[in-house]
């Protein structure tokens, strides 16, 4: 597993913080759970998108890291930066840049 | 707050589903623990059981996508939904009558769980909706029983076109179904639902249940099913293989959970699955935050549109059909609280408008798709317009195409290489096979009809080897390009909206522009002497541009 990449860490904790329609804790954590313990669902999910894309300034699509987890509750917020920062640098590791 | 609250009352006991931050009610893993519990703790006193919701427009939308988008292996399934079918059985085993009272979408496993009750009465008003989502939006075979129950309710038939078909059904189609036992006014709903849980208390109401094995609509149903891309083929006739055992009264639930497994972690279904989140993306950018607050809408003509707003339109809407003398047919005419009224001109036939302060245009309703597109140059007008489609239930794009509309464009770039290929001596058979190989199921006559271009000519046939799928996907890729580079959609999910409404786009690429890859512009150019034949020079250089210096729209 990579190192947390911080830039995707914050992007992805400010994205939380201006989508979510929950209650948040004080400190939004890698190892929160999105589902379990941030309350999103798929719809919820959709406004994370959205914020994400504010935050990155290019589309990002969700379904891919939905689609890597065990289970719902298997979704951090450490995962979900990791899978931003992996689209973010590509595959071979080059930075894609924003739009 | 929770998922679900419960509320004891003259031997009643009301479960009203609101899911908390959200605007539709998801049934989720919270509220099927909430739900089991109330129903594993029943006091002696209640006499029956009433599940509704107090959201407003949705009784329930889904389980979630989350827990489909899970599922990989073997097992995952039952795993994933443990808590969801315990707390359905523990529905269905009640020891007292159930009643789903629904009012708003029943979509999916809301059906599913209505199924579960004894009785089922619903609202009749527009947001009132039964479909089933499974197949139609994500090539998956549902998992809570919908195979086995609905036959035995509703008839093979009726289930068949439900849970294959994707039809959407008011609650009188669905009470004239019998899919619900009764229909009441909005007005005095909870005085009906009310009474209806006292009647089902003392034993007095029964349930229509229609029985029975039909060999005939089984039937059609496979040869419609015969000639469906693969994605859509594979998953329907499963489906219909369950419909008919449950039709039968065998009980094949668990070998639903089977298919339904099977279906959800193929690359098709993870596909439509991930469609979902794009035509939500194009959803919320294409809400604004402030619009003015609409009181009415008069509609002038537009019969087909008009029926939709009138069959879907929430009842606080006011709508006023034709005639009205004041105004000319094909205009519509929103008036707001705070200031003068938007005129619109939306056609629905195969012209685009060419006049109008705000110009609309919906050519796929002719076809069945709930879809206008509205030039944005008045941005307010447009967004007035916008929330008054979306409250009735039909999607919208704002575009900024001057002058043009996407949703001709991108059939256009469909029909060209069609165009040409018949000129060449192509047949209108194998164009359409060529469309069924790219995963499109909509019919080319439909499809070309919708912007006024009828295929009717004779066509002198000779065998030619042009690979008119591949020319097409060109065409395609090549629209994308162009029209992202134009700034026509404010977002690429916006035509990826109007490419599935328009040309029934394929869920088993999840959409256009995640179909117009890179990667693919690069190995469709090893066809380019095949792709000249069929498309301008234009096409070449758009494949070529994106290929040695383009950007895979999402990431």
């Amino acid at each position: 597993m990579h190192p947390l990449d911080t830039t995707a860490l914050s992007a992805v904790i400010d994205a939380i913080r201006a989508s979510a329609r929950h209650t948040l804790p004080a400190r939004i954590e890698p190892q929160h759970r999105v589902v379990d313990d941030l309350g999103y669902d798929s719809l919820g999910i959709v406004n994370l998108s959205v914020a994400l894309e504010d935050q990155l300034g290019r589309p990002i699509l969700l379904d891919g890291w939905i689609g890597g987890a065990a289970s719902p509750s298997s979704l951090t917020v450490g995962s979900l930066a990791q899978w931003v920062a992996l689209g973010t640098r590509g595959e071979d590791g080059v930075a894609v840049g924003a739009r | 707050m929770e998922s679900l609250s419960a509320r004891a009352e003259g031997g009643l006991l009301w479960l009203t589903l609101d899911t908390p931050g959200s605007d539709v009610n998801v049934f989720d893993l919270r509220a099927a623990r909430a739900l089991e519990h109330e129903l594993t703790h029943l006091s002696p006193d209640v006499g029956a059981i009433v599940l509704s919701s107090t959201k407003p427009g949705s009784f329930v939308n889904g389980v979630g996508l989350m827990m489909a988008g899970a599922v990989k292996a073997k097992g995952d399934v039952a795993r994933l939904t443990a808590p969801v079918r315990a707390a359905y059985r523990a529905l269905r085993d009640a020891p007292v009558p159930t009643i789903a009272a629904i009012h708003g979408n029943c979509f999916g496993c809301g059906v599913e769980l209505a199924l579960q009750c004894r009785h089922r009465i619903a609202v009749d008003d527009g947001p009132t909706c039964f479909y089933m989502t499974e197949i139609a939006d994500y090539l998956f075979v549902p998992c809570f029983g919908a195979t086995q129950d609905l036959p035995r309710v509703v008839g093979l038939d009726a289930a068949i076109r439900l849970v294959v078909g994707g039809e959407r059904w008011t609650a009188r189609e669905a009470a004239m179904a019998g899919l619900v036992d009764r229909v009441i006014a909005p007005r005095g709903c909870d005085e009906a639902i009310r009474a209806m849980a006292l009647e089902a208390r003392a034993g007095r109401m029964r349930s229509q249940r229609v029985v029975g094995f039909d060999p005939e609509s089984s039937r059609r149903a496979r040869i419609a099913t015969a000639t469906l891309p693969d994605a859509q083929r594979g998953v329907s006739e499963s489906a219909i293989d369950l419909l008919e055992r449950g039709a039968l009264g065998h009980d094949a639930y668990d070998d639903e959970i089977v298919a339904a497994e099977e279906s959800v972690a193929r690359p098709e279904s993870k596909a439509a699955q991930g469609f979902f989140f794009v035509r939500q993306i194009a959803a919320a950018r294409e809400r604004r935050t402030s619009v003015p607050r609409v009181t009415s809408l008069v509609v002038a003509g537009l019969p087909l549109l008009a029926d939709t707003l009138a069959r879907n339109a929430p009842m606080e809407l006011p709508i006023v059909l034709a005639p009205a003398p004041r105004i000319d047919p094909g205009r519509l005419l929103i008036a707001s609280s705070d200031g003068p009224g938007v005129d619109v001109v939306l056609s629905t036939d195969g012209k685009p408008p060419t006049s109008g302060r705000v110009r609309a245009w919906a050519p796929f309703l002719a076809s069945g798709s709930r879809f206008v597109e509205i030039d944005g140059a008045r941005p307010d007008g447009a967004a007035a317009l916008a929330l008054v489609l979306q409250r009735a239930g039909l999607e919208t794009a704002t575009t900024h195409a001057r002058g043009a509309f996407v949703s001709e464009g991108v059939v256009r770039a469909l029909l060209d290489p069609i165009a040409r290929f018949l000129k060449r001596g192509g047949s209108i058979g194998a164009a359409q096979a060529a469309l069924t190989r790219l995963g499109i199921a909509r019919p080319l006559r439909t499809i070309a009809a919708s912007v006024g271009r009828p295929f009717g000519c004779e066509i002198e046939t000779t065998s030619r080897d042009i690979k008119l799928d591949v020319a097409i996907a060109a065409s395609l890729i090549a629209f994308v390009v162009e029209t992202l580079a134009s700034g026509s959609v404010a977002h690429p999910a916006s035509l990826d909206v109007i490419a599935r409404h328009g040309i029934d786009f394929p869920l088993a690429h999840r959409s256009l522009t995640s179909f117009a890859t890179v990667a693919r512009a690069g190995a469709l150019l090893e066809h380019a002497s095949e792709i000249a034949q069929l498309t301008p020079l234009s096409v070449l250089d758009a494949l070529d541009a994106h290929a040695s210096g383009g950007r895979d729209v999402w990431s």
